[in-house]
Formats: structure tokens, sequence, C-alpha cells
């Protein structure tokens, strides 16, 4: 499959995946044998042990930090679409307005 | 014809201007019937040809005829609009029956 | 036969149309509605691929109305094209063809979400089918507003089909803001009419002659397209619609603005308006930007799945601007390809994703991404969940990676900043994909998927992976052709004879 300026073969994607993954089956039967799971695998927080990630680390807390660190664009945004009609109906007037002032102006 | 498509435009400006003034369901439903009074008169103004006659006769004069495309483009739009407009009346309705309030910022509940 | 071919445009629009009346002749036989709606809409879907092969093989189809023989090209009318026309050409086939597969699998996906009125729903998708149908094949100005404005009200009353006080809210702004926009479409329209005293498009394109007034008239038109196909920034409707409509069709309403979007390609493409391609790289870029990132700070799962729309349909719409506004002939057919295969492939797989939140929602009865665990037991659906994953955010070796590579590569030709931002989106929409992940997939509850769901699923996720596995035949026999036909405008014009 040619594109633009290159190639694209889904057989040799996957042929390289194959074999990647022949190799780390390979990479893993090497390990421990006598390895069980136990307590090893488990949750604690600060010394209690817990039952799921999930019940404290809910999906709003995932990726805390993008979301901190973009704090003022996020406050932005969330004034943008704050839900209240008459501001959605002046976006699409500053959208036409802009539009109209590129066409007689020469800009597009 | 100047002055109906300037007028047609205040009319326009004029609907669009009462959606985003007012806080009220009731009084955007109206701005966008006003808009659309502009949209029609425009639409009714591009049609108008001074002597012409409707071309609705079979033993016409032999004037230039209006061609009526205008018309039912007009009427096609006072029809979707009233439509449009009736739906949208029995929504704040429901809005006023389920809110117990028509002012867009005590409705809004759904954000980000 | 050849009767039934020339037929075709205008009974794939009454098919529908006439089915959506008589839903209320059966009363209350539950069953007979579901018999009719997918028996009527199997004939449809039958149809329109009759179609695409009869347009791939014999050129395109036209149909004007009210003439002596329907396909009589300038009928006696004193030389004045005041006759409604449809034209069928392979990129509004194809379009057709994608929707109403989107609808059969919409209908049987929904067939036991619905509880009594199940009349009421299936009158609404056969009207918005009628809408999204007609504004696909109509070849006149003032038929696509009518168009426009069926399908609008018919999405508006879809999105309050549940009818509760969100849903209602949602819908209301869906329908102002839509029905405000089809009035400066309108505006458009009356400034084309008053320049050039018609309304047929391929009459006008071969006459129009781009100056300040048509750009005004094109401007008002494509900025009130943008709106219906949610483009940032008048984007603010979309998560709000998508995520209030019911789990079950909102895959119809994403349908519906997609089509919106073929509007305005079709359009500026027949005008060869090159110039205002710069606005849909704009609209394009801002709605990849806002989509994905505001995606990551949503609660509420279909609302994130509409944000991520935006962001796709921003890929689409800046890859077919790059191709308007570029003049070397390779450059155009990429970056046109490109946008068109993806609009295919972000139906089918956002299609599976609101699939498999509509799987989830119906099982927790609930919309909220905390309250949606519990399907880790489930490893179906994971799979499928991870392949679309990797198909919407353009990982190897999925479907959707090879049309956005074709978009990187096109694009970079035109200014190496479009790729980098698309990139950058692409890269956070994987993350929040993620964060759907962990959430739906967390814990066990032993729920047993409903037969029809799954059914839908497999059959978009056997789509998804005939794509991926045979990409080269898919492009070469769909994609290529449907470029072509958008791309050299001179077929389209020139059916009508002037």
């Amino acid at each position: 499959m040619e594109t633009y300026a290159g190639f694209w073969h889904v057989e040799w994607f996957l042929t390289a995946f194959i074999i990647l993954f022949f190799i780390t089956w390979l990479i893993k039967s090497l390990g421990d044998k006598k390895y069980k799971s136990g307590i090893q695998e488990d949750i604690f927080l600060s010394g209690h042990q817990e039952k799921e990630y999930s019940d404290y680390i809910g999906s709003e807390n995932l990726y805390w930090g993008f979301k901190e660190s973009l704090r003022r664009y996020y406050s932005l945004m969330k004034k943008m679409h704050n839900g209240i009609i008459s501001e959605y109906i002046f976006w699409f007037y500053i959208s036409i307005l802009i539009v109209l002032t590129f066409i007689t102006f020469g800009v597009i | 014809m100047q002055i109906v498509f300037i007028l047609s435009m205040a009319v326009i400006a004029t609907g669009m201007y009462a959606c985003i003034s007012s806080r009220n369901i009731i009084k955007i439903i109206i701005g966008l019937g006003i808009a659309n009074y502009g949209v029609n008169l425009f639409l009714v103004q591009l049609g108008y040809k001074a002597g012409a006659i409707a071309p609705i006769f079979t033993h016409a004069q032999s004037l230039p005829m209006v061609l009526p495309t205008p018309q039912a483009l007009t009427l096609t739009n006072i029809v979707i609009s009233f439509a449009t407009t009736a739906l949208m009346l029995s929504v704040s309705l429901f809005i006023h029956k389920k809110t117990g309030s028509l002012d867009i910022k005590e409705v809004g509940g759904l954000k980000e | 036969m050849t009767g039934l071919l020339m037929h075709l445009p205008a009974i794939s629009i009454a098919l529908p149309l006439f089915s959506a009346f008589l839903f209320q002749l059966l009363g209350r036989h539950k069953k007979a509605k579901h018999i009719l709606a997918i028996s009527s809409i199997t004939v449809l879907e039958l149809m329109l691929i009759l179609q695409l092969f009869h347009v791939a093989s014999a050129g395109n189809s036209i149909y004007v109305f009210g003439s002596e023989t329907p396909v009589v090209q300038l009928p006696s009318s004193y030389g004045i094209p005041i006759r409604i026309s449809f034209q069928v050409d392979m990129f509004n086939a194809f379009l057709s063809v994608l929707t109403s597969s989107v609808m059969l699998l919409v209908i049987i996906f929904s067939l036991n979400s619905l509880k009594e009125d199940v009349g009421k729903f299936y009158v609404i998708l056969m009207l918005m089918l009628t809408g999204m149908l007609g504004l696909l094949f109509t070849n006149d100005l003032f038929n696509l507003f009518v168009f426009l404005e069926i399908l609008s009200l018919s999405t508006g009353i879809m999105v309050m089909y549940k009818a509760n006080k969100f849903s209602v809210e949602a819908g209301f702004k869906y329908l102002v803001i839509s029905s405000l926009s089809g009035l400066l479409f309108l505006l458009g329209v009356g400034f084309i009419y008053a320049q050039y005293g018609m309304l047929n498009i391929s009459v006008l394109a071969s006459i129009i002659s781009i100056g300040l007034i048509e750009k005004i008239a094109l401007g008002f038109m494509v900025v009130s397209l943008f709106l219906k196909s949610g483009i940032a920034p008048m984007h603010m409707w979309l998560p709000d619609a998508y995520g209030e409509a019911p789990e079950y069709s909102v895959l119809g309403v994403a349908m519906a603005t997609l089509t919106c979007s073929y509007a305005f390609i079709r359009l500026l493409f027949v005008f060869s308006v090159g110039e205002l391609g710069t606005l849909l790289i704009l609209g394009g870029l801002l709605s990849a930007i806002i989509g994905s990132t505001m995606s990551l700070i949503q609660k509420n799962v279909n609302r994130l799945f509409g944000y991520l729309a935006l962001a796709e349909i921003g890929f689409i719409v800046t890859a077919i601007g790059c191709g308007l506004i570029s003049t070397e002939s390779n450059l155009v057919f990429s970056t046109v390809s490109g946008g068109l295969f993806h609009m295919l492939n972000d139906v089918i797989d956002l299609g599976i994703l609101f699939f498999i939140s509509g799987i989830a929602i119906r099982i927790k009865n609930s919309k909220e991404l905390d309250n949606l665990s519990g399907f880790g037991d489930n490893k179906i659906l994971a799979v499928f969940f991870i392949l679309a994953m990797f198909a919407v955010s353009g990982i190897p070796p999925m479907n959707g990676f090879l049309s956005k590579l074709i978009i990187y590569e096109s694009t970079f030709a035109v200014s190496p900043l479009i790729p980098i931002i698309l990139m950058i989106s692409s890269i956070i929409i994987l993350s929040s994909l993620v964060k759907v992940f962990y959430s739906i997939f967390n814990g066990k509850s032993n729920k047993k998927v409903p037969l029809n769901m799954m059914v839908v699923l497999f059959a978009a996720v056997i789509a998804m992976l005939v794509i991926t596995l045979f990409p080269d035949a898919v492009i070469n026999n769909l994609i290529k052709p449907v470029t072509d036909a958008l791309i050299t405008k001179s077929e389209y014009r020139s059916i009508v004879g002037v």
C-alpha cells in the first residue's frame, strides 16, 4: 500500500509482531517455574491490605498531573462550556463575524 | 429595492440580537421567529420585478413574467419555521414542567 | 430492471418516509413494528448497494422531479433549471450505504432496549434517515436546506427521546441553535439566488465565478453547516446532545452530524472555492485540540465519546481543507482520500465504542464513568474495546492508523505544524480512552450481554478487521473512486448539459 510519502504493509507488521511475541514468550519461559502469585501482588495502603484500586482511585483521579499543569487552560474551557444557550449562540455569531471579516478584507 | 434589503437585514439582526440578549426561553423562540420573518422578507424581495405579471394566467398580455421560485422558497420556509417553532414551544412547556423555570441559567444543568 | 435503477434515487427517499408513517397504522403490535422497521431498512440497504454498483459501473445517475422522464437533463422549461433534481455519484452513494448500514445496526442494537412506545422511536429514526439520504442525494440548494431542517428536527427529537430533565435541555439547545444556523444557511442561498437566479448546484457550478458576494454567501452556508456538523468553536451543543441521547441510538445522532459535513465538502469542492479551505483547516485543528483535551476531564461516558467524535471530525475536516487549498493534483488526491478513508474508519471505530458503552450503560443503568465498572470478566468485550481504542487513536496495525498515516504524511506537505497538532491530539485521545477502559473493565460482576447487542458488535468488529487486514482492496475499490468523484468536478457539473 503506497501512501503519499511512504508505504504501509499490514502483513509485515503482523509478521514482526508474531516474531516479537514468540521471542517474548521464550524470554518468559526462561523464568522461575516455581513462582506463585501471592501476597506480593496485593495492594497495601500504609500498612493496610486493600482489595481494589478502583475503590480509591476513580477515573477522575487519572492524569491528575496533566490536568493540574494545564489548570488555566481547563478553567478557561470550563468557562467556555458553561451550558448557557445564549453563549453558544454568541460563539456562532463570533465565528460568522470572523469569517465575514476575513472575506471582506481579502484574507481568504 | 435597496430599502427592503436593508430593512430585511435589520429585522434579521434584531432577531439575532434577541436570541442572545434575553434569558427567557420563550423570548429566545420569539427572537428566532423575528429572524425568520427577516429571511422571508429578504427572499420575497428577491422575486420582485417592476412591471412584471404573475405567471399564472393562460391568456396573459405579453409582458415579462415573474419567476415564482422565491415565493415557493418563502412558503416552504414559513411552513418549516412553523413546525420548528411549534416543536420548540412544546419543548419549552416540557422544560417548565420538569424544572419549574424558563430561565436558561436556572435550567442549564449540562456543563463542561 | 432499468426502470428500478432509473428511479432508485427517488425510491430510496420515499421508502423510509412512507414507512415512517406506516408505524402509526400498526397500533399496538410491537413485533410487527420491529419487523417493519428491520425489513424496510434492509430493503433500503440492498437498493442503495445496488445503486452504488450501478453508479460505479455506469457513471452518475440523475433524477429530475416533475419532468417528462426522470433522466431528461435540461427539461423544456425555457432553459431555466428550476426543477428539483437529485444526482448520485460515487461520493454520496458511498455515504448513503454507510448511513443506512449504521441505521440498520442501530435498529438491531436497540431492539430490546425499547419500552412501550416503539413506534415513536422508529418514526424518528426513519425521518432521520430520510433527511440524511435527501441531504446526500440532492442537487438543489434549497432542497438541501429542506432536508437539513428535516434532519435537524428529527435529530433534536431523537436527542430528547428519553424525556428526562437533561435530555430535554440538550434537545432544546440543539433545536434552537440548529434552526438559527438553518436560517443563515437560507440567507446564503438567497444571496446565491439573487446573483444567478437559479438553485441547481450542477448548473451553478458550471457558471459561477467566485467574487465577493459568492464568497460571503458561501461563508454563511459553510459556517452554518460547520455548526450542524459540530466543528469548533460552535461545538458546544455536540457533547450535550451525544451525552444525553439514548445510549442505543447515539450512533445515529453521530451519523447525522457527519452527514451534515458532507454538504459543505460537496459545495466547496463543486464550486472550487479553494480559498475557504483555510477555514476548514482552522476549524478542524481547533476541534481536534478542544475535543481531545476536553475528553480527558469528562465524567459521563457518552459525553466523553462525543468529544472524541468532535476530535475525529476535526481530523477529517483538516485533511479535506488541506486538499482544498493545495494545487498539486497528487497532494489533493492524497489528502482528500485520507480524509474520506478516515470518515469510514471513524464511523466504524467510534461505532464500536458507542456500542460497548451502550451495553455497559444498559447493564449498569448509569452513564457516570465511576458507576460503570464490573466488566473485567467479559474478555470479548475487553478485546474489542482495546482494538477499537487502538483504531480510534491511530495505533498500528488498526485501520485508523492507516488513514491517520495518510493524513499526517500528506498534510505535512501543506504545513509541518498540522500533523504535529494532530499527533498530539491523537495521543490525548488514547489517554482518555485508557481512562474509559480503566473504569469499565475494573472488577467483576458476571452480567450477561443481550444477544442482539453482541451480534451488532460482532458485525462492526468484523467490518473493522476487514479494513485493517485488506486496506489495499478497500482503498483501491472504494476510496479511490469516491475521491475521484469528489475532486474531479467535471462529471458532477456536466451531467446537466449547459
